[in-house]
């Protein structure tokens, strides 16, 4: 499985493997919303998440 | 994904193709020039403020404005920064501002609603809206926008920029459109509003077509220290319902914010030039407004 933290929520999700836009789609967060790492690199929705791979989704909105 | 100008992998992609790290920090900062030179945000004998909050999108504009004043020899920017007095949510980025200001040498001032007038915003609140159902939102940006321009005008600023993205801007064309604001849609802009007066400091938005994404990304990839926190109030505010819709059709629909942007830019041209003709001062506070009373003295009446 693939875990996912969230930077906002604090919360963390496990996913089955796929595209990241397939696991934002997934866990119902929209793409514009955040950037999503793997091991201190930016992933692009296209990439291959693989099984047991940590992502960080880090949210793209602040302030008020 | 490639990049579309080197064999490295992207980390973002845009309407005209991916980018790696090094080709976006490029992209983002020469997007940033070209808007502050086309729309003239700054010029060689101004004096600039930047209001700041230590988020990622005021730390941007401060590091950027400063590059290029370094670049042409401008006078460098100062920064202001409000205290709202938000528990939980102003002390962080304050620090990371501190820090920022302190690293890159750039002078840094401070005003408070406590301060100025008397309450923190949270103390402020309840009593106002008991007595007009106002949200914070609304208190919170008349008087943030009365200090900004008061501080901006006693460190002798002749511009004020903020760290409006296009996200923002977006949603603020939206909203007065969806409210039927027509009055208030002038008034936006890189280069806010289409008239003058000697009052009010010209503000300018230098991120005006960067995304907010684009932004954090910035920060991330510049490896400034930013502390991404949400002000607790945005959940009251019509802002974030826009906000959450217009990413609903940007996901769908690449490009449609700034669809939106470009559509007003467009359209704003047909908007008559408006002269502040018929702002006076408030009776108070000697302060810029079109009423005996400017709204900032109004609701500090309320306390």
């Amino acid at each position: 499985m693939v875990t996912v933290h969230n930077e906002k929520t604090g919360t963390q999700h496990t996913t089955k493997r796929g595209s990241v836009k397939e696991i934002l789609k997934e866990i119902n967060i929209n793409s514009e919303t955040v950037l999503v790492v793997r091991n201190n690199t930016v992933l692009t929705l296209d990439k291959e998440v693989k099984e047991d791979d940590v992502l960080m989704l880090l949210s793209v909105i602040s302030g008020g | 994904m490639q990049c579309l100008k080197c064999d490295k992998d992207a980390v973002i992609t845009l309407q005209h193709g991916a980018l790696c790290p090094s080709h976006f920090l490029a992209y983002f900062e020469k997007k940033v020039f070209k808007t502050i030179s086309k729309y003239n945000l700054v010029t060689s004998t101004d004096r600039v403020c930047v209001a700041a909050s230590g988020g990622k999108d005021s730390l941007t504009v401060l590091y950027l404005l400063k590059k290029y004043a370094e670049q042409h020899r401008y006078p460098p920017p100062q920064a202001l920064i409000i205290n709202e007095g938000i528990a939980g949510y102003r002390d962080g980025t304050i620090k990371d501002l501190e820090l920022f200001c302190n690293e890159h040498n750039v002078p840094l001032h401070k005003k408070s609603f406590k301060k100025q007038f008397g309450k923190d915003l949270d103390e402020a609140y309840p009593i106002i809206n008991s007595k007009t159902k106002k949200k914070p939102c609304n208190i919170c940006g008349v008087w943030r926008r009365y200090l900004i321009n008061k501080g901006a005008k006693e460190l002798d600023a002749t511009v004020l920029a903020t760290g409006h993205n296009l996200d923002d801007e977006a949603q603020a064309v939206m909203m007065n459109i969806m409210k039927a604001n027509h009055a208030l849609l002038p008034k936006l802009g890189p280069k806010s509003g289409t008239g003058t007066h000697k009052d009010f400091v010209q503000r300018v938005k230098p991120l005006y077509f960067c995304s907010e994404k684009e932004t954090r990304l910035y920060t991330l990839l510049k490896k400034f220290k930013v502390a991404y926190t949400e002000c607790p109030n945005v959940v009251q505010s019509y802002r974030a319902d826009v906000r959450d819709v217009l990413n609903q059709m940007e996901e769908k629909y690449p490009g449609t914010k700034t669809a939106v942007i470009n559509s007003f830019l467009h359209i704003s041209k047909l908007y008559p030039v408006q002269e502040n003709v018929n702002i006076g001062s408030c009776t108070i506070c000697n302060e810029p407004s079109n009423k005996n009373v400017c709204n900032a003295c109004t609701l500090e009446g309320m306390l």
